[in-house]
């Protein structure tokens, strides 16, 4: 008898291994990074305890971790909202940058009105303007049906030199010895801090909108629809549900999602316009739906995490190493989730047998 | 050197790594992978080649070790999305991060050092002597040469050969492929590390050729450009030539306008090559909507054996 190995397909998936896979996932993902670090020559103890010390390690520590979390939640969700209909926004970088200058366009239209108008003014203004943003590349996709992946990252790449140009251009700080970023934005529309502690208001408010998001996804008709549009276009089509519409709408609220980031970096981080005011969030953001999956509330826990590996990476302070072990790190979780998850919905068989041809016990092969 | 003699030069140069890239993401397409790891390859193979370059002082060894380090990842999507059936689009964005992450840690120690070995242009007697198009392609390096003769081949290989209609038949309709014989996976696998093979080099082209430098996002999104370059040549290899060249030329504007002295911001410039590019598939994809786009039917679409029927 020849020695014969195949994936046989598992009828489901237990819960122990549902909540094992992440835990496996993000250990394995450690070790990775600990090579890299290794071959970076670094010590992989001394990093990861200089890690934790920066993120986790202290009061100052925690809340900087919490407000990063804050820009990385939106992001995230805008990508994973989208990605309810089945629409993959890559964007979310390009629409963060265009909220972030959407919001100082209101700052410096008006600069002398009180922060209590002025700063819903210009959140509104990032909304709108991620939001068109990303209906540049909807539309294309609604009416021809044309991919938004590719669409949407090279508006990551336009947006990115119209912020430049701006900075370099008409908004560029007279007091800036030719640095690339804005005026600053009048002090009462600097984001306030929540009470008595060192985590701004942003932490809150992205928080509102991942429930806000939940809840129209979740729980109306509205998110209901999205869904059967996205998981099913021809049931959607059969309903007679707006499907182009609909797919518009998706990357209006998913851009504005994005560009509420924007509003968030430019009042509680930078203060001013600057090409970097992204720091790659949208590109995180990517990677914290996919690790989040179908759960919209799952994403501000993912977002603690992923935010705690950035901030402790810059305590690394190695030029190519301080950006990248976190994204290495976050990337090898997914992929150790997407084996694992694979894996865990198939069996590994090895047996001193041929391998069967045509199995009863696989699901698929009776099901169409 | 005249203008047009510029022009063309800068469209050929930068039109070379871009065919290399594009043309290895399409026989992965055709065989039904879609990677949208091509930047994150090409990062790689540009660190990994300069890395190697500058160690060895031997540039075909770099250009080697890029086509490995590119077909290592490429390897891994094959085996995620072919193997074990995952959705390519999650697997190919996150080893396009995963990629660019590697390289800036690879090639973190040589930024901003310069390339110690050149790579020589061999201008090609007689040819090279033809005004305007002598210069501009008949008196590069192996590289320009290789892209642009690679092309025929592939087209060859792809529509008069045994493995040619394998790859097309996986593509297409992988169950009824597999029914005749054809090794659905193995053809897939491949595919795949054939595109990131491709990939690597054209990333080592940028390090050890173009820039002659490594620094962290040195391809600047072209892998991006040579996915859409595969869409504006609906999949078919012997179109990928007049896109890149078109790409190439754009990519270059920059540059032409340096050298006539002409100022233009580079930001509106450095705009240039993805606006045109998205604009371009938008009117692309609205001509080709009655010849139904040249799209492999089964791209995407992970291949199960169990679920024939």
């Amino acid at each position: 008898m020849p020695l014969s190995v195949w994936w046989e397909r598992r009828g489901s998936v237990s819960t122990a291994r549902r909540v094992a896979i992440p835990i496996v996932a993000i250990t394995l993902a450690l070790a990775v990074g600990a090579i890299v670090l290794w071959f970076a020559g670094i010590s992989p103890g001394g990093a990861y305890s200089s890690m934790i010390e920066a993120s986790l390690g202290s009061g100052r520590g925690i809340a900087a971790t919490l407000m990063r979390a804050a820009p990385l939640m939106l992001t995230g969700l805008a990508v994973a909202f989208a990605l309810r209909m089945q629409l993959w926004n890559i964007g979310a970088e390009g629409q963060l940058l265009l909220g972030a200058t959407g919001a100082t366009a209101v700052y410096f239209a008006f600069p002398t009105l009180p922060g209590w108008i002025l700063m819903p003014l210009a959140a509104v203004a990032a909304v709108l303007a991620g939001g068109l943003w990303a209906t540049i590349a909807a539309v294309p996709r609604a009416l021809i049906g044309l991919n938004e992946i590719i669409t949407t990252l090279f508006l990551n790449y336009i947006a990115l030199r119209f912020v430049s140009l701006l900075v370099y251009g008409p908004w560029q700080d007279p007091e800036g010895k030719g640095f690339a970023y804005s005026k600053p934005i009048p002090d009462q529309g600097l984001m306030g801090f929540l009470w008595g502690t060192d985590v701004t208001t942003g932490v809150a408010l992205s928080l509102v909108f991942v429930a806000v998001s939940w809840y129209t996804i979740a729980r109306t008709r509205w998110g209901f629809s999205t869904e059967i549009l996205g998981g099913n276009p021809s049931a959607g089509i059969y309903l007679q549900l707006p499907a182009k519409s609909r797919v518009i709408s998706v990357m209006l609220v998913s851009g504005g999602i994005a560009g509420m980031a924007g509003f968030l970096q430019l009042t509680a981080v930078t203060g001013r316009l600057q090409p970097d005011i992204a720091s790659g969030y949208g590109y995180t953001g990517i990677l914290l739906a996919f690790l989040a999956g179908r759960h919209l509330l799952m994403i501000p826990v993912v977002a603690v995490l992923f935010s705690a590996l950035i901030q402790g990476g810059y305590s690394l302070q190695t030029d190519g190493l301080s950006n990248s072990i976190s994204v290495i790190i976050q990337c090898v979780i997914i992929l150790f989730v997407l084996i694992a998850g694979a894996a865990s919905s198939y069996r590994l068989r090895v047996a001193w047998r041929p391998r069967p041809q045509q199995r009863s016990t696989s699901p698929r092969a009776v099901a169409p | 050197m005249n203008f047009l003699t510029v022009a063309l030069t800068s469209a050929v140069v930068l039109g070379a790594p871009l065919i290399l890239a594009a043309l290895g993401e399409l026989i992965a397409e055709r065989s039904g992978v879609l990677n949208l790891s091509v930047e994150g390859m090409m990062l790689v193979g540009a660190a990994a080649g300069f890395a190697i370059t500058y160690n060895s002082k031997n540039a075909w060894l770099g250009v080697a070790a890029a086509a490995v380090a590119g077909a290592l990842l490429a390897l891994v999507h094959a085996f995620v999305c072919v193997s074990l059936r995952v959705n390519q689009i999650v697997s190919g964005l996150t080893l396009a991060l995963l990629g660019a992450a590697l390289a800036a840690v690879l090639g973190r120690e040589y930024a901003g050092v310069p390339m110690p070995v050149k790579i020589p242009n061999l201008p090609i007697p007689l040819l090279s002597e033809i005004p305007v198009i002598g210069p501009a392609l008949f008196s590069r390096d192996l590289f320009v040469y290789a892209a642009f003769v690679m092309v025929p081949i592939a087209s060859l290989v792809l529509y008069r050969t045994r493995v040619g209609q394998w790859l097309r038949a996986t593509g297409e309709a992988p169950a009824a492929a597999d029914s005749a014989g054809v090794p659905v996976y193995t053809v897939r696998y491949a595919a795949v590390l054939l595109g990131g093979l491709l990939a690597g080099t054209a990333g080592a082209y940028f390090s050890i050729a173009y820039s002659r430098t490594w620094s962290d996002g040195l391809t600047a999104g072209r892998g991006w450009i040579a996915i859409a370059l595969v869409i504006f040549a609906s999949w078919r290899p012997l179109l990928l030539i007049p896109g890149a060249l078109l790409f190439g030329f754009i990519d270059s504007l920059n540059f032409q306008f340096q050298t006539l002295g002409i100022q233009v911001s580079t930001d509106l410039l450095g705009m240039m090559p993805y606006a045109i590019t998205l604009l371009a598939l938008v009117i692309v994809w609205l001509r080709q909507r009655r010849g139904g786009h040249g799209v492999p039917r089964a791209l995407g679409i992970p291949y199960e054996r169990e679920s024939r029927t």
